[in-house]
């Protein structure tokens, strides 16, 4: 089966000269689909920069990166916007939804510019919200909001769901709930679904492993058996 | 220490939002530059208007009469509170230009020992004495007519051909406004005033060892009325005691009204702009303490006091007032320098006595100031409130929840989800959202009341000229003659119509109120001058009473039904009373109309007329100005489309250009409204904006929600706008009406469309200039960044 990702000699350099800070290093690697990838790795070690590329919000300074059969690194911005659109759900650490739309609002936000989305209700069942669908982001909780953020990147069925320190801004019970519903989507969906992190507990429910130092794929671990969420510590 | 560093702070947060500080300081700008003009404006006219008045001696009471000897001075000077007084000779010539129409020329001896009314020669030299050939003319007459030092004029006066030289040229302030008799508007090439040596002056108007009329200037311990009265009794067996003082006086009167007006929009036009920038200031100060609480929490952490802080944040609204300040009163001096220029070519003016207080420019600046600093204190009030513990938390996310119910969240649910964001974006913050409303209502009605009133001059011309009168041409003579020359002159070629016209002077009167004006006999089927009603049907003027203009009808404050009192200053100066049959929708002058027969049985002099109106057979032929120029009872002739393209041209000059200067006023108004509310609207939600970015929505769909909210709020903005600017014209119009003209204003759509579209173009640059932000927006930081 082909890969959800193949990247060849991925590099990102910012700023120039002396000042150049390389941010990502000659990533060569594959992700499969509908596993549970998480990455790890310090703050700089390139994770997220990795993660902005095969997302379609940034782009590398040399190397190739394909979605499928799709090249993503000769896309146009349009191509990306549309990519972006049709296959990527992202969540972020400080959930970034719209204050002045409801919880169902903000799902209903993607899945009007989707090709065949699910029901806000439903995407917003699936992670355990169908008793806050009209209730504003300042009436939630950290966690409640995040979980509608899942919501809403899942509601379009997208192949892949990419999440940035999903947990960062949450604390430990709360967390555990996000991780579980991330684990329902890519077990009941098929989505093939990215987390990065600091926290290296959150590795224990991955398929794989990707290691992050300095810029480079240190260490690839596919994990035997996986934990359930509900039983990671940190 | 801590001040430096806040300071350094200071500019460079005010580099950061120049963008946004420019618009407000522009708004700041006009506020202060229309103050700074018309302040610069009207001192300037008025010290220029009293220096040339006071220079010259412009008498303060005149007392016309038909003759008195000249022995009779000793008495007038002998009038307790007269300063200095002369009695002049004062009568009407008639020059007759080869092959133009004849012009009627007021003839005046020259100012005497006194030196009252006196003159300012232009060129030339004054009349030798004995010379009673040699005369000095009025220089923009002469100018107008293209006649030159030497050149002999041909003028008829009291039916004897004269040939005079002109051996100079003179402007004089009592002819700084004067249309030529039966005219509205001053024509340079239409006025003309013959100075001549007091003999020869007293001998073509058979006036010799006698003067016709008083001029007199006041002690300082009596009034003018007190001394006029005195002059009225005294000169009453003369044919005087109807006399007037300088306010009466045509030119003196109507650059007072002129300056009522400039005075009067002078209060209330700056207002405007300074609230508007309070409010900029108010949102934009508000959006950057909101924006910077973590840098406020952290300063208070390290010690700084609330007060401290807010005063750094003050600071910056004060400079962006200040800027403002400074470059609207540097514009102001140029503007009122232009526009004073043309005033004093529009008034004849020979000089200008330029006049700049500091007063206005200190109370710009102090408005301004003070605009600034209550904009920003009520933004400010939430940084005493903040503790540092608080300031250093990310805010909750704004509350939605009070849409949720009733009329508001039923309308919403019709939207899609961009369509949702924007409508709860702005009743959210209802107060914003309404002072966008207001502020861009006012930039729009701004323009379009000026764009109106001008609009409105047309209509004047179009009412006065298309339906009052009718005419072509008007033939007037120098003293009344019989009704039957209509007929005769309506046999003349190329006239097609005649109708013959009585005007009698008098002084109008209602309980204390007067009005030096004139009675206007019409024949009973009159077609080519009538009376309208406001639908410009004519009004059948009855067989008793009078037809009064709404103009006069203000004036002395009557209403149909009541009696008005004319006391006739010529002839037999009988007293009229004169029941008030009707009001009409007179714009030019302040005429009271009457049946011929009725007027002149009533001033005792039957079916005597003064002018015949006629309409001819396309402009008049040089054979019908041959004709008339033969008849030495002819005062003159006045071609309409004469005066009326004459007109034409100064109006353009001075409203064209204002109508410039008021729309680029409310370009950089609504622009400044506009601009501020989208970009503080991007810098609050960029981060909202970037996420919609990374869920896979276009530029063109972010640029709609973000311009969405703009659009939406100019829309609401265009009814109320065109209301306000509705309201504003008819007020202005209220400001700036006198007995001499009316402006009268109508709900004029191509004002209204030029408006509009300048509101709407400037919401288009600002909505350009932030789609350039948007492609910039990061999409990365937004992931990272918190709310």
């Amino acid at each position: 089966m082909q890969p959800a990702f193949r990247t060849e000699a991925l590099s990102k350099t910012y700023g120039e000269g002396p000042a150049a800070v390389h941010a990502l290093r000659d990533v060569t690697l594959e992700i499969p689909r509908s596993e549970v990838v998480v990455l790890l790795g310090p703050s700089g070690s390139g994770k997220s920069t990795f993660l902005n590329i095969i997302g379609g919000l940034d782009r590398p300074s040399s190397g190739q990166a394909w979605f499928g059969d799709q090249n993503l690194t000769e896309m146009s911005d349009r191509a990306l916007t549309q990519y972006r659109r049709s296959h990527v759900g992202f969540v972020f650490q400080f959930y970034n939804l719209m204050p002045s739309l409801t919880a169902r609002e903000n799902v209903d936000l993607v899945t009007e510019i989707s090709h065949d989305p699910m029901d806000a209700g439903e995407a917003l069942r699936l992670v355990g919200l169908e008793e806050r669908l009209d209730h504003f982001p300042a009436q939630m909780s950290g966690g409640e909001q995040q979980r509608v953020a899942i919501a809403r990147a899942i509601a379009k069925r997208p192949a892949v769901l990419f999440c940035d320190e999903p947990t960062g801004a949450l604390d430990s019970t709360t967390g555990r709930r996000v991780l579980q519903v991330l684990n329902d989507v890519n077990r009941e969906l098929g989505t093939t679904v990215l987390i990065v992190t600091h926290a290296a507990a959150t590795a224990a429910m991955a398929h794989r492993v990707l290691h992050f130092t300095d810029g480079q794929l240190r260490e690839t671990i596919v994990n035997e058996t996986r934990a359930d969420p509900a039983e990671i510590e940190w | 220490m801590a001040l430096t560093v806040l300071h350094r702070k200071l500019f460079r947060d005010l580099w950061r939002i120049r963008a946004q500080a420019l618009a407000i300081s522009a708004v700041v700008a006009l506020g202060v530059m229309v103050q700074v003009m018309m302040a610069g404006l009207t001192d300037t006219l008025t010290v220029t208007r009293d220096a040339y008045f006071e220079r010259h001696r412009l008498a303060q009471v005149f007392e016309p009469l038909t003759r008195a000897p000249s022995s009779m001075m000793e008495q007038v000077n002998a009038i307790p509170g007269v300063l200095a007084a002369e009695g002049r000779i004062s009568g009407f010539g008639r020059i007759d230009a080869d092959g133009g129409e004849p012009v009627q020329a007021r003839i005046l001896s020259l100012p005497g020992p006194a030196g009252l009314n006196g003159i300012l020669m232009t060129a030339g030299r004054k009349p030798i004495a004995g010379r009673s050939d040699e005369v000095v003319l009025l220089d923009t007459f002469a100018a107008a007519r293209g006649i030159a030092l030497g050149d002999t004029l041909g003028v008829t006066v009291e039916g004897r051909h004269q040939k005079l030289q002109v051996v100079g040229f003179a402007r004089a302030p009592e002819f700084l406004f004067m249309p030529a008799p039966g005219e509205f508007f001053p024509t340079d090439g239409r006025f003309a005033v013959i100075w001549m040596e007091r003999k020869a002056a007293a001998a073509v108007l058979d006036l010799d060892g006698a003067f016709n009329e008083v001029l007199a200037l006041t002690t300082r311990e009596r009034p003018r009325k007190a001394v006029l009265a005195d002059l009225d009794r005294l000169m009453a067996p003369y044919g005087g005691g109807a006399g007037y003082v300088q306010d009466q006086q045509t030119s003196a009167r109507f650059i007072e009204e002129e300056l009522k007006g400039l005075r009067q929009s002078r209060v209330f036009l700056p207002p405007i702009f300074l609230a508007v920038a309070a409010f900029l200031l108010n949102v934009t100060i508000t959006r950057i303490v909101q924006a910077e609480r973590r840098e406020i929490g952290l300063m208070k952490a390290f010690g700084h006091s609330g007060a401290e802080i807010a005063g750094h944040y003050l600071e910056m609204a004060l400079m962006i007032a200040f800027a403002g300040a400074l470059l609207g009163s540097a514009l102001g001096v140029m503007l009122g320098r232009s526009i004073t220029g043309l005033y004093m070519e529009f008034y004849k003016f020979p000089y200008l006595v330029f006049s700049m207080h500091p007063g206005p420019f200190a109370g710009g600046l102090a408005f301004s100031l003070i605009a600034a600093a209550l904009g920003a204190a009520i933004a400010l009030r939430t940084v005493f409130r903040l503790t540092p513990a608080e300031a250093m938390r990310p805010p909750a996310p704004p509350d939605f929840t009070h849409g949720r119910v009733g009329f508001l969240a039923t309308v919403t649910k019709v939207f899609d989800q961009p369509g949702r964001m924007i409508l709860r974006q702005i009743t959210r913050q209802p107060v914003r959202s309404l002072g966008t409303v207001a502020g861009v209502a006012a930039g729009l009605a701004l323009n379009m009341a000026m764009l109106m009133i001008y609009s409105g001059f047309d209509h004047t011309m179009d009412v006065t000229f298309g339906f009052a009168d009718r005419s072509d041409a008007t033939v007037s003579f120098i003293h009344p003659v019989s009704r039957d020359v209509t007929h005769e002159i309506a046999h003349l070629p190329g006239v097609l119509e005649a109708e013959p016209t009585r005007y009698v002077p008098v002084l109008f009167r209602n309980g204390v109120i007067t009005h030096r004006g004139e009675l206007t006999g019409l024949s009973e089927d009159a077609q080519l001058n009538r009376a309208l009603r406001p639908d410009l049907e004519p009004i059948a003027l009855p067989a008793q009473g009078v037809v009064i203009s709404r103009g006069l009808a203000d004036v002395l404050k009557l209403q149909p039904g009541e009696n008005l009192t004319a006391e006739v200053t010529e002839g037999r100066k009988r007293t009229l009373s004169l029941p008030v049959a009707a009001i009409s929708d007179t714009l030019l002058g302040a005429p009271a109309y009457m049946r011929l027969d009725s007027l002149t049985r009533a001033v005792g002099e039957a079916d005597r007329i003064t002018s015949v109106s006629i309409r001819t057979e396309g402009a008049p032929s040089p054979e019908l100005l041959h004709e008339l120029r033969e008849r030495p009872k002819v005062a003159g002739v006045s071609i309409k489309s004469d005066s009326l393209a004459a007109f034409r041209e100064i109006a353009d000059e001075g409203a064209g250009q204002m109508r410039f200067v008021f729309g680029a006023i409310a370009f950089v108004l609504s622009f400044g409204i506009v601009y501020n509310a989208a970009r503080n609207a991007f810098a609050e939600r960029a981060h909202e904006l970037a996420s919609l970015r990374v869920l896979g929505f276009t530029r063109g769909e972010v640029t709609l929600i973000l311009a969405g909210e703009i659009t939406l709020l100019v829309a609401c903005a265009l009814p109320v706008g065109i209301w306000f600017g509705w309201t504003l014209a008819k007020l202005i119009a209220r400001v700036f009406s006198n007995e001499l003209y009316r402006v009268s204003v109508s709900f004029d759509l191509p004002s209204i469309a030029t408006a509009v579209l300048v509101v709407v173009s400037a919401t288009l640059a600002s909505i350009l200039m932030l789609r350039r932000a948007l492609d910039r927006l990061n999409m990365i930081s937004a992931l990272k960044a918190r709310d």
